[in-house]
């Protein structure tokens, strides 16, 4: 029967397409009935229940009140503007990349910021307001002056350029700020010094994050080839650096590295017979540390699979060709083998970024440990779901943001596709 | 090749082995008030730094040289160690460390403060990391000898006691005999509980937060916590749940927690520095010595006590020297800048709800056990 010969379909007024779909899909049976209708009902309540708390019962002032203490925690308040400085240099590279790799398709991207508009209003105001409104534009002018690149022979040095200058602008963000007070005692020249254990909320999250991913993926990349490697001392090493690791919990490795290098290393000690007085652990280091150390070694197994799934002849391939061991790995079974493993890389990144707030137990003062902070403040006690809710939402962007930019690396790669 | 290989992994398997000794020593039972004395906060061994004996203190010259006091606090407990919103401290426990800076440097904003875990916390004084340690830290025989550590004069006595809402009609401890009780996991709290009502059925929670989400929705008759704790959460109880009013903190009190600053064993100078200054809060208030008087009466002190206190001279009198090792005016700095017991008290414990007057923070002279030795 050719589609010539059926009529044409009738055509039906919306609510009985709507009652005939509801009756298929969700009262088919007497059973289906009784499940929707409980179901709609349990729903329903929940929903009810959370939209009271959110716009009736919570007091969202312990919010308004402690935004410093969410961004940055104690971090001093007149140095503030490093962080600005910071955010300004991020806008303005995550325009450049998002005009060179990012979706074009600019609907969804933009709805969710004109979303963002009321609770960017609610949450900031003066300086900050005015700051964040020239982040934004410093973005938007980066997104514009890329603007010609993406279409045109210049992509690809314009997108090796702007992954030097993340790179070269993470190292210069870091090593002064980072490294710099953790490891020189005294006062530095040209700024004050802020000691790391003032670092906290946000940020301390973010570069907790940042550097444990940026540390992790290089050095598990290492030891999964490490582990494929034929010299047995270094195949050994690997093996048993992986299989230690993953035996143990991300919370011991912490303790372990606050516990014993701590007692390990006095206020006053020396190094090769050099008394260091006013020396001093950096707190931040160690939970850096840990997490690099953890981290890497879940990355070795996610990208040793990568490794394995590429086919023995792609080897034999490029022999042929007259490749050294070194080019055949960089030219042709790495970029194979983490083309297939984004997916569970991003996850271990997501992972490793909420595993961050496990710092806590070493008294730094993370996203989470603010939400613990804040309601104990007299005149906030008890506020706690207002607070917890809050981190939550940041949570959730960027765990999100991170899962959709996989997905558009992805994409850009042809992974599935070829 | 095989021996080869077992013999590079046996340093390995050491090492793991370490890795599970060192995790079973830590174990954290952090956050609130009530800090139970942990065993493993004995495992660090006393450190050896060279500070001499007698009256030479190198943690007052570390101090000295480096323009400020580290002291190890705690910032969520309301009242006696919060982070507030602009990003600064306060609290009882602040104001202590405030006093102790400005009797050292002259200055009670020289304080760099290091928020520390229940667990963390006697390690990070063993180890120099902070001078001082004012973080509501309960004085045991385990922490001053096996820990090698000094505790200065008691500056809070804090008890455990019940929390029961005012409608159920509790009047003591007794009548809880056989009825549900919420308290925290893993704290003395728990075990005090156990001891004096051994019939009644316990349910334990992490936070503070959770238990009263329990309590509001009645899974529990009783909320048991050290009184300090009980207080603070009843004068923020929420109002849709009734407000302070639907609750009654029972009086008796069970447990025995004194809370004052901690310092290392090896330092006997600095250890009687911070015990002075808490005591001098102490004298300050029984001789009526506050923030807003003290210049006056130390151009013109009203007693020979006072002008001691105040390290100035009386009728003609010299000076005598303390032999702590600081400004004989030491105390005229920190009554100025941060006040006496009494002021201290007003400023941070009052405001969370817990009436001084009848307690055993009362000064000894009303009935409390607030005493100084002589200032002299």
């Amino acid at each position: 029967m050719t589609a010539a010969s059926r009529p044409a379909p009738p055509v039906l007024p919306p609510h009985v397409v709507a009652f005939r779909w509801a009756r298929a899909n969700l009262f088919s049976s007497p059973g289906n009935s009784v499940l929707t209708v409980v179901t709609v009902v349990m729903l329903s309540f929940a929903a009810f229940q959370a939209a009271r708390f959110v716009f009736a019962t919570a007091e969202w002032e312990i919010i308004e009140a402690n935004r410093g203490l969410f961004f940055t925690g104690p971090f001093p308040r007149d140095e503030f503007w490093r962080i600005w400085v910071l955010l300004h240099g991020t806008a303005a590279l995550s325009g450049l990349s998002w005009r060179l790799w990012g979706s074009l398709d600019l609907r969804r991207p933009l709805a969710f910021a004109a979303a963002c508009v009321p609770l960017y209003i609610f949450m900031l105001e003066g300086d900050a307001l005015i700051l964040t409104s020239t982040c934004i534009a410093t973005f938007a002018a980066a997104y514009f002056a890329a603007w010609p690149v993406r279409f045109s022979r210049f992509r690809d040095r314009a997108r090796s350029t702007t992954v030097w200058l993340w790179i070269l602008g993470f190292m210069a963000a870091m090593l002064p700020t980072a490294l710099y007070p953790s490891f020189l005692p005294g006062q530095g020249g040209l700024f004050s010094h802020v000691p790391d254990r003032e670092w906290g909320g946000f940020f301390l999250t973010m570069v907790l994050a940042t550097v444990g991913i940026a540390v992790s993926f290089p050095l598990g990349v290492l030891l999964a080839i490490g582990r494929a490697s034929t010299f047995p001392v270094i195949r050994i090493f690997c093996v048993a650096y992986i299989e230690m690791i993953r035996a143990v919990p991300l919370v011991t490795i912490l303790y372990m590295s606050f516990f014993i290098l701590r007692l390990a290393i006095r206020h006053e000690t020396s190094v090769l017979g050099i008394p260091i007085t006013g020396y001093e652990m950096s707190v931040v280091f160690m939970a850096m540390l840990g997490l690099i150390l953890f981290s890497a070694a879940y990355i070795a197994e996610i990208v040793r699979g990568g490794l394995q799934a590429v086919p023995r002849g792609q080897v034999e391939a490029g022999q042929a060709l007259g490749l050294g061991g070194l080019q055949v790995l960089t030219l042709i079974v790495l970029p194979q083998a983490l083309r297939a493993v984004i997916p569970a890389l991003v996850s271990q990144f997501i992972s490793l970024f909420k595993d961050t707030s496990l710092v806590f137990i070493l008294a730094l003062t993370d996203l989470l440990a603010v939400a613990r902070i804040a309601p104990a403040q007299p005149g906030f006690i008890g506020h706690h779901a207002e607070a917890l809710l809050f981190i939550a939402l940041i949570y959730w962007v960027v765990a999100f943001s991170m899962s959709r930019a996989s997905q558009q690396l992805e994409r850009n790669l042809g992974v599935g596709e070829r | 090749m095989t021996l080869k290989r077992s013999v590079a992994i046996l340093p390995l398997l050491l090492v793991a082995l370490a890795v599970i000794v060192f995790a079973a020593c830590g174990d954290d039972d952090d956050g609130d008030a009530t800090d139970s004395p942990t065993p493993g906060d004995g495992t660090a061994a006393p450190t050896d730094t060279d500070a001499p004996s007698g009256s030479h203190s190198q943690i007052l010259q570390d101090v000295i040289d480096r323009g400020s006091l580290n002291c190890g606090v705690n910032n969520a407990v309301p009242g006696f160690g919060n982070l507030l919103p602009d990003g600064s401290f306060a609290g009882f426990d602040i104001d202590y460390c405030k006093a102790v800076a400005a009797a050292v440097l002259g200055d009670s904003e020289a304080v760099d403060y290091t928020p520390l875990s229940a667990s963390a916390r006697l390690t990070a004084v063993q180890t120099g990391q902070v001078d001082v340690l004012i973080r509501n830290t309960t004085w045991t025989t385990g922490r001053d000898a096996d820990s090698g550590l000094t505790f200065a004069t008691t500056t809070f006595y804090d008890g455990q006691g019940m929390m029961v809402r005012a409608a159920d009609g509790f009047t003591s401890v007794d009548d809880l005999a056989a009825a549900t009780i919420c308290s925290l996991e893993g704290t003395t709290t728990e075990l005090n509980l156990t001891d004096r009502l051994p019939d009644a059925e316990l349910v334990t929670y992490d936070s503070n937060d959770t238990l009263q989400t329990a309590f509001i929705e009645e899974r529990c008759d009783g909320w048991t916590s050290d009184k300090s704790q009980l207080a603070g959460r009843r004068s923020e109880f929420p109002a849709d749940s009734g407000g302070p009013e639907a609750l009654v903190v029972l009086g008796e009190t069970f447990s025995k927690e004194p809370l004052g600053p901690v310092t290392i064993d090896n330092d006997a100078q600095w250890s009687d520095i911070v015990n002075w200054v808490v005591i001098g809060t102490i004298a300050a208030e029984e001789l009526g010595v506050t923030s807003s008087n003290v210049a006056a009466m130390a151009a013109d002190p009203p007693s020979v006590s006072v002008a001691r206190l105040l390290g100035v001279g009386f009728g003609g009198e010299a000076v005598t020297d303390t032999g702590l090792d600081v400004d004989v005016t030491f105390m005229q700095d920190v009554i100025a800048q941060v006040g006496n017991y009494g002021e201290i008290y007003e400023t941070n414990v009052t405001p969370i709800g817990i009436v001084r007057a009848g307690t055993l923070n009362a000064l000894w002279t009303d009935g409390g056990m607030i005493y100084s030795p002589p200032f002299k």
